[in-house]
């Protein structure tokens, strides 16, 4: 009886942690399960998808593994309307949140310019997350900038 | 009769498995499907000739159309000498109508083929085009982490991301009416012609799985099909990746889905009217055995559905054929629920069921125009009764028994009426001149009904939002392209406002139909706000915050954006933009701060306001008055030790003088009579108590002898003030100038001076020495008072 009252708080606990877009980003286009997002004033696109990853997913070994896969997502960009996807610096790391893995880089767009990414990875301990792609083609995002996607 | 016996029994097998039944009835014919396989080749003329005359699918297709069997069989393949890539691209330009229609495919795509044991693009391009590539990558796939899959499936938002820009920019380039060719084109040159090779090979493998007449046409008439069936649906995506995944047995294991069934029979539909003799021909039917005939399809009542265009405008998945539409193909089960091309038969005027998101935009007219669509449909215009009639329809099942409205979450709509609601709904109109034709009209196209509340029906929604997503991007397109570099003129901000604005009215009907659900609404009130509608966007705010009280952070929401704008605003003063928007949430803030019975943000502002005034004006008199107080302390501390001081400083004053005056009348008690010379021993005392008062004493005696020389008479006191002044001379001066330095004394001889002064000049017609000596002591007491 303790145990399942104690797990019932944890349930309604954890949800609180839940990440919310900050709210200056306003809603664009919607694909299947990817919904784009704007910040006008900071010039900065979010798209984000719900995530299927667990809290022990996001692993040092994890990520390890994934950068032998990078190369796959370099080739994977000419088939959808990018290339030269070039990874930069990374980043693991626990907070209450859950667990998040950071990954900045840049592309070049169909149009030709530039644009940097700040992929996000983001699972927590009650198979919530998500997965976001933070872009800009008017300035540099860096692995810093996560903290203008949430509500703080 | 065997012969035809077995012809029907092979048929019958060959549907079910036609490459066994094939084998097993060699002898009996051979279907054309059989002749096109590649092992037949050699003996494609000799068997063709017999195949196009005894398969009986082949008897309902257009002769022109039919496998030519004096070509090689090549020749009669539909890939036969075309360049696939820009036939394609012009001919299923209507694939996706809808740019996100076709950006959810790809997305699907991606995610599936990250699911596969791919590794570059090439890989991909030949996992969509070659078969044997794709069973090897998908038996190989299954071993990547979930992290590597999320990894991989990030591609997904890349596309996401960069599909709408390169749909823009296709749309600035090709114009914007060029829809489905701009959505094709956003996919990039290496996405395309791999995609497009696989839609049409999708379609290839549907058409011969499923339309057995398929094979019986020749190379060009094969093309003309699947350009067709390609470019007048939308293809579902378990179709195509059922074929993807396991080629034409996906496409069968799929094929019991309503959605691909849908497309199955669309697809035979347009094969039927591409492909199929004239309609002489495609009433000799084989259901009962070659050579047996159906009867001609009846006359189709007026309210039968037209049989489909061949590229309808807006094709949709999931519209099912019409129940009553008859079967006209001669091919028996392949085709059972195809309706048949009615050559010159009238158009129907009345256009059946409407759909769900049909449904969905008729419950989200406004009175209005939910007239105006009623005059449309009728193709008359209605009287005021009327009108009046269609909307007291209309509110059937939103009003209780006393007439008044019932609150929004007890509505009946699309699915909740009664009986009772619906008969009612009838006799209103019937009431007032509508016939049964056109009240049926109006109840089955939805004028004359309403959507319950929390009937959310998820396809008509979905195309509502796309509309408004559209209207959105073709609002857009009235500002100039960023890569002109220039600023929006008057005339092109104004059109995009108004087009915007209506962008915002069709993103409204979204999130009424949504039930008020937070992102189609929050859509439709960025959308006023961007077309400048701030009060619009207001209304539907506070709409949303009204209807769904409960969701989670909206409220706290709303003050962060508040707090986040006035903090922009107070950086960026001048964008107006920032600064109405900031009044919109305002405004939504107050409403809902009423709602709740709270204090508005302007009130607590102005209660703030009024209490720091108070505040201030009662400290500001608290301190006056502490002030006050410590003033008059100090005021009368100081005013009582003053008074004390001066009350100590007065007796010791009195003291003091009393003692001096005492002193001064001692010293001038001294004081004798200045005696003639002739009287050494009185001179002599006389002039020491003279000396002595001048160089140390306080020069009162001095001064009390020299007032008694100057009182002497004329007579007598002439000679003794001559005598007065030459023994001072001999003892204070020399050479005329006085003997003494220090100032007080001086001031001693001065004072004993001046004392004789007026007396020796009014005595004397010269003055003499005395003034002469009077002012040498002077001029030593300036010299004196002057020295450092």
């Amino acid at each position: 009886m303790r145990l399942t009252l104690l797990l019932c708080l944890v349930a309604i606990a954890l949800p609180a942690h839940a990440l919310q877009l900050d709210q200056r980003f306003e809603m664009r286009e919607q694909f299947d399960g990817v919904t784009n997002f704007e910040d006008v004033h900071r010039e900065l696109q979010v798209a984000v998808s719900p995530t299927e990853l667990r809290f022990e997913d996001i692993n040092p070994q994890s990520i390890k593994e994934l950068q032998a896969v990078f190369q796959v997502k370099k080739e994977f960009g000419k088939m959808f309307g990018f290339s030269d996807w070039t990874p930069g610096r990374q980043q693991l790391f626990e907070n209450p949140q859950g667990r998040f893995f950071l990954l900045e880089g840049n592309y070049k767009s169909n149009q030709g310019k530039t644009v940097y990414f700040l992929e996000i990875y983001h699972a927590d301990r009650a198979k919530g997350g998500g997965e976001y792609l933070v872009t800009s083609d008017v300035k540099p995002v860096a692995l810093e900038d996560w903290k203008k996607v949430f509500t703080p | 009769m065997r012969t035809l016996l077995l012809m029907l029994l092979t048929l019958g097998a060959l549907w079910a498995t036609p490459v066994r039944a094939q084998e097993d009835c060699e002898t009996c014919y051979t279907p054309a499907s059989r002749i096109m396989l590649p092992s037949m080749e050699r003996q494609f003329s000799d068997l063709c000739d017999i195949t196009i005359q005894r398969d009986p699918g082949c008897q309902g297709i257009e002769e022109s159309k039919r496998l030519r069997c004096n070509e090689t069989q090549r020749q009669n393949r539909a890939w036969s000498g075309h360049q696939p890539g820009q036939r394609l691209l012009s001919c299923v330009r209507r694939i996706a109508t809808d740019m996100l229609q076709l950006g959810d495919m790809i997305m699907k795509l991606i995610k599936f083929l990250v699911g596969s044991f791919i590794r570059n693009h090439l890989d991909m391009i030949s996992f969509m085009t070659d078969a044997n590539f794709r069973a090897e990558s998908l038996r190989r796939s299954g071993n990547q982490s979930r992290m590597m899959m999320a990894f991989l499936n990030g591609a997904t938002r890349n596309f996401a991301r960069e599909f709408p820009i390169n749909y823009r920019a296709e749309q600035s380039r090709h114009g914007a009416f060029d829809v489905g060719g701009n959505s094709l084109r956003a996919l990039g040159t290496t996405l395309l012609a791999p995609f497009l090779k696989m839609v049409t090979d999708s379609v290839t493998a549907i058409a011969q799985s499923q339309i057995e007449q398929f094979q019986c046409l020749n190379g060009q008439a094969k093309w003309d099909a699947i350009c067709s069936m390609a470019a007048g649906f939308i293809l579902p995506p378990a179709a195509i990746f059922g074929f993807l995944k396991y080629g034409i047995a996906g496409i069968k294991a799929v094929a019991v889905s309503k959605q691909t069934q849908s497309f199955m029979a669309a697809a035979r539909s347009t094969f039927a009217r591409v492909a199929t003799a004239p309609r002489a021909a495609a009433r000799t039917v084989t259901g009962g055995g070659r050579g047996a005939t159906r009867a001609p399809p009846a006359p189709r009542p007026a309210a039968a559905r037209p049989a489909p265009a061949a590229a309808p405008p807006r094709p949709r998945e999931g519209v099912p054929p019409a129940p009553d539409a008859p079967a006209a193909l001669p091919e028996g089960r392949a085709v059972p629920d195809v309706p048949a091309p009615a050559a010159g038969a009238p158009v129907a005027p009345v256009r059946g069921v409407a759909s769900a998101d049909e449904l969905a935009r008729a419950a989200a007219l406004s009175d209005e125009a939910r007239i105006v669509e009623a005059q449309t449909l009728l193709g008359r215009e209605l009287s005021e009764s009327q009108r009046t009639a269609l909307l007291d329809a209309h509110n059937v099942g939103r009003r209780g028994p006393d007439g008044q409205m019932l609150p929004e979450s007890e509505w009946r709509g699309y699915g909740t009426y009664t009986a009772e609601d619906i008969a009612q709904k009838a006799r209103i109109l019937a009431d007032n001149g509508f016939d049964m034709a056109e009240r049926r009209l109006l109840m089955d196209r939805g004028i004359a009904g309403g959507i319950a509340p929390g009937r959310v029906d998820a396809d008509a929604l979905r195309v509502l939002r796309r509309e408004a997503q559209e209207a959105i991007v073709e609002a857009e397109r009235h500002l100039p392209a960023s890569y002109l570099s220039r600023a929006a003129n008057p005339a092109e901000l104004v059109a995009f406002r108004e087009a915007t604005g209506t962008a915002g009215e069709i993103a409204e009907r979204a999130a009424v139909a949504s039930g008020m659900e937070y992102y189609p609404t929050r859509t439709a009130w960025e959308t006023f706000e961007k077309a400048g509608r701030f009060d619009d966007a207001a209304r539907l705010r506070l709409a949303f915050m009204r209807a769904r009280p409960d969701e989670a952070g909206m409220a706290s929401g709303i003050s962060y954006e508040i707090r986040s704008f006035e903090e922009f605003v107070s950086r960026n003063p001048t964008d107006i933009v920032a600064r109405e928007r900031l009044a919109t949430l305002r405004q939504v803030d107050d409403a809902l701060r009423r709602d709740q019975g709270l204090p508005t943000r302007a009130d607590t502002e102005r209660i703030a306001r009024e209490a720091a005034r108070r505040e201030a004006t009662e400290k500001a008199a608290r301190e006056a008055a502490e002030r006050e107080a410590a003033e008059r302390l100090a005021r009368e501390t100081a005013e009582r030790e003053a008074a004390e001081a001066a009350a100590r400083n007065a007796a010791a004053s009195t003291e003091t003088e009393r003692a001096a005056q005492a002193a001064v009348a001692a010293d001038r008690a001294r004081a004798v009579d200045w005696p003639s010379t002739a009287n050494a021993s009185a001179y002599d005392r006389a002039a020491r108590l003279l000396t002595d008062s001048v160089r140390t004493g306080n020069g009162e005696t001095a001064a009390a002898i020299a007032e008694r020389v100057a009182r002497l008479p004329f007579d007598g006191g002439f000679q003794k003030r001559t005598e007065f002044i030459r023994d001072l001379e001999s003892n204070f001066f020399r050479g005329g100038a006085p003997l003494a330095t220090d100032l007080a004394e001086l001031r001693r001889l001065e004072r004993v001076l001046d004392t004789v002064e007026p007396v020796w000049n009014a005595e004397r017609v010269q003055p003499g020495k005395l003034p002469v000596l009077l002012d040498s002591v002077r001029t030593a007491i300036r010299a004196a008072e002057s020295a450092p």
